[in-house]
């Protein structure tokens, strides 16, 4: 799939991408490893029928946040790591990270949640926590998957846990 | 000194002075402004006007661009610093703004702010006894309190029908009972803990903490332009409804409205200037935070509320021909016999039954065991004894173990977790005299301050009691039914529990003491100290309270003083 003239190929959510949507903010990060990052936060919490990362803009938060949040080495981990596994797919199914489909992307992932690689192992828990906290703090997981209000709230104590 | 800028003395004197607008600070204002003094609070740190200056405060997790974590750039400067969240960024001190020096561990914590701590606290107000003002006396230890329950029992009714206390009438007599609006819920895991307690011990009682939240606001609180509750839990961003007693929702704006109240905020206090001829403190020095500059401001009666460290750190440095070692310090104590309290001791649970109730919502209190050791006689092999804090309920969680399909929807629908009861001591230190804070000799900070040195250590009163706590912490939670338990000793140095008090302590005798029974100098009467650093011993009931009831008792005191131009 070749998309708007550029060298990397876009998965299908991204194709609709223009170059503000990727690169609205100053960034370290490159087009090409936004797009990978976004893929990894993609695979970590794939959209299925429901809502997922990407629905809920954890791509951008990701990005801001390792730029912003993280020193220089976690980010050159990172950016280095997201290379590595796009080179990684290119060997296994002879495409880019980002075009492979849900289950040869979790494949790659989760070898560097088991390797004995450091730099991979750390990269992989990175993702996946930071993955999960932009997900797990989103407006459309605490309001309106989990009916989060900031005020009122309430307490009781004791109540019966429904069937 | 020079003040090119100033307008004329007369433009710089006020009838009272207060130095700090946290809890106590507020509470001095509030009284002296009620009696009609025209009265000035120094603030070192900005200002922080109510619901305006409370940035975060009704904002969603996803409504901070990191997500709660304060960029690397922006946090450069505060690496020393607590409340380095996006949440809370708005409290957090420079690592310049007053360096002091460690000579032991110890965790200083600091609310530089028009409001001070008291938008920061956990806000739990538990009064005293006379198991605890006779404590010192009767265990010889310290020195005996010039003041008995008897003293403060109206200046505690008093603060807490203006505060709002939320809480029970429990009749204890170890933990008089407060004037209360009605208490947060109990969840039915701490009401089987409160039945094992009152089954197995028979003198250990689980109550629900009081605490400064409005549940049903009364007419006094209205009037202060606060409102109920709205159990947010997210109380130390600032609260916009005014819910729980804060300086800056109850006792500055009462004030300000008697138009007696001015504040002046990046007030840096220097030292508290003593005249020779008079024979009483004429004013304050400060150095403008902004502009660097010295100013004078004066005063008939001056109230030191800078919080307890800080006190002792001004009063070590108003010095004079008269006071050449700090500030009314003929006895040579300032800065000693400071002391804290002991939450070296935290404890956990899992509870199996219930499986058909949970707790729902946020809780902003939590459940409380008044203290059980040595009470009404000695009877451990230690000295006093710590009261526990208690919290227990039902949350959810979700397994993250994996990644996909099945992360997400276990993060879209989270599972009932198993009942879980944590616990933390709260012990009573016994003060020392090498445990103290004194100046730096040559170390300055940007305003030309000497520095302070803080050594302050743990005692083997504190282990032993730490390890009573372990112990019975944990035959308690045995004998409710609780599994899984854990009971540690976390050795956290002095400091974690904010409670830090002494240095300037009351007392009977000007020769072991600093302050007398209405909190002055015994040596200056025009000046008082009524927060933390007043205090003789500390008990271990969360303080606060009783530094508020303190203040109002000795404001209304330093008024009728003034009547009687005895000052």
């Amino acid at each position: 799939m070749a998309a708007s003239g550029s060298l990397i190929a876009l998965p299908s959510w991204a194709a609709r991408w223009t170059q503000a949507d990727v690169v609205g903010f100053a960034s370290s990060f490159t087009t090409s490893e936004q797009v990978l990052l976004s893929s990894v936060a993609d695979t970590i919490i794939p959209a299925g029928n429901s809502i997922g990362a990407l629905s809920v803009g954890v791509d951008k938060f990701l990005v801001k946040l390792i730029d912003n949040c993280y020193e220089k080495e976690v980010q050159d981990n990172v950016k280095a790591q997201l290379r590595k596994l796009d080179d990684g797919a290119q060997q296994s199914f002879q495409k880019s990270f980002s075009a492979c489909d849900l289950q040869q992307r979790q494949e790659s992932l989760l070898k560097l949640a088991s390797s004995n690689d450091k730099a991979e192992n750390e990269f992989f828990k990175l993702m996946k926590s930071e993955t999960i906290r932009g997900f797990s703090t989103s407006r459309e997981v605490m309001v309106d998957h989990q009916k989060y209000k900031v005020a009122p709230g309430h307490y009781y104590g004791c109540v019966d846990v429904k069937a | 000194m020079a003040n090119f800028n100033i307008d004329s003395t007369d433009d710089r004197t006020y009838d009272a002075i207060v130095i700090g607008s946290g809890a106590s600070g507020g509470w001095a204002a509030k009284e002296l402004c009620d009696k009609g003094l025209k009265t000035l609070i120094l603030e070192r740190g900005r200002d922080v006007k109510h619901i305006k200056d409370y940035p975060t405060a009704s904002k969603g997790p996803w409504q901070f661009e990191y997500r709660g974590t304060v960029p690397l750039d922006a946090r450069k400067d505060f690496q020393t610093a607590r409340f380095v969240r996006e949440e809370t960024f708005h409290w957090a001190i420079k690592d310049d703004e007053q360096p002091f020096i460690q000579e032991k561990p110890f965790r200083w914590f600091r609310g530089y702010h028009v409001g001070g701590k008291s938008l920061l606290w956990a806000r739990q107000t538990q009064r005293w006894s006379d198991f605890d003002f006779e404590g010192p006396a009767r265990d010889g230890f310290a020195i005996d309190w010039p003041i008995r329950y008897k003293d403060l029992e109206p200046w505690y009714a008093h603060v807490e029908k203006f505060a709002g206390i939320a809480g029970n009438k429990d009749g204890l007599a170890e933990l008089p009972d407060s004037e209360c609006v009605p208490g947060f819920e109990m969840s039915c895991l701490e009401k089987h803990f409160k039945e094992s307690l009152q089954k197995n011990y028979g003198d250990r009682y689980l109550i629900q903490g009081r605490c400064a939240h409005i549940t049903d606001p009364q007419q006094i609180h209205i009037d202060q332009g606060r409102h109920k509750c709205q159990n947010q839990a997210l109380c130390n961003r600032g609260c916009v409804y005014g819910g729980y007693f804060s300086s800056n929702a109850s006792t500055l704006p009462w004030a300000m409205k008697t138009k007696k109240l001015t504040i002046r905020p990046f007030s840096v206090v220097h030292s508290i200037i003593y005249d020779e001829k008079k024979g009483k403190a004429s004013g304050v020095r400060i150095v403008d935070g902004n502009t660097k500059e010295t100013i004078d401001f004066y005063a008939k009666v001056i109230f030191v509320n800078a919080s307890t460290i800080n006190s002792n750190a001004i009063l070590l440095n108003s010095t004079s021909s008269r006071f050449p070692n700090g500030f009314g310090n003929d006895s040579g104590l300032l800065g000693k016999y400071v002391a804290w309290h002991n939450y070296r001791g935290k404890a956990n649970a899992t509870y199996d039954g219930f499986k058909d109730k949970r707790t729902d919502g946020r809780n902003p209190s939590n459940a409380y065991i008044p203290r059980f050791r040595n009470v009404r006689k000695q009877d451990m092999n230690f000295l006093r004894g710590y009261a526990i804090g208690v919290a227990g309920g039902r949350g959810t969680f979700s397994d993250t173990s994996m990644i996909g399909d099945q992360l997400r929807d276990n993060l879209l629908n989270p599972q009932l977790g198993s009942w879980n009861i944590a616990s933390w001591m709260q012990g009573e230190t016994v003060p020392l005299e090498k445990n103290h804070v004194r100046l730096h000799p040559d170390l300055k900070d940007k305003y030309g301050i000497p520095q302070l040195i803080i050594s302050c250590d743990w005692s083997e009163n504190d282990d032993k009691m730490t390890e009573d706590y372990v112990q019975q912490s944990r035959e308690m939670f045995e004998k409710a039914g609780f599994t899984n338990i854990t009971a540690v000793d976390t050795k956290t140095p002095p400091g974690s529990d904010i409670h830090e008090m002494g240095g300037v302590r009351m007392g009977h005798d000007p020769k072991d003491s600093l302050l007398n029974k209405w909190n002055q100098f015994h040596h200056c009467k025009n000046v008082f100290v009524t927060d933390g650093a007043c205090m003789t011993s500390t008990s271990c009931q969360n303080p606060t309270l009783t530094f508020m009831a303190i203040t109002a008792r000795a404001a209304n005191y330093a008024v009728e003083e003034m009547k009687r131009k005895n000052l």
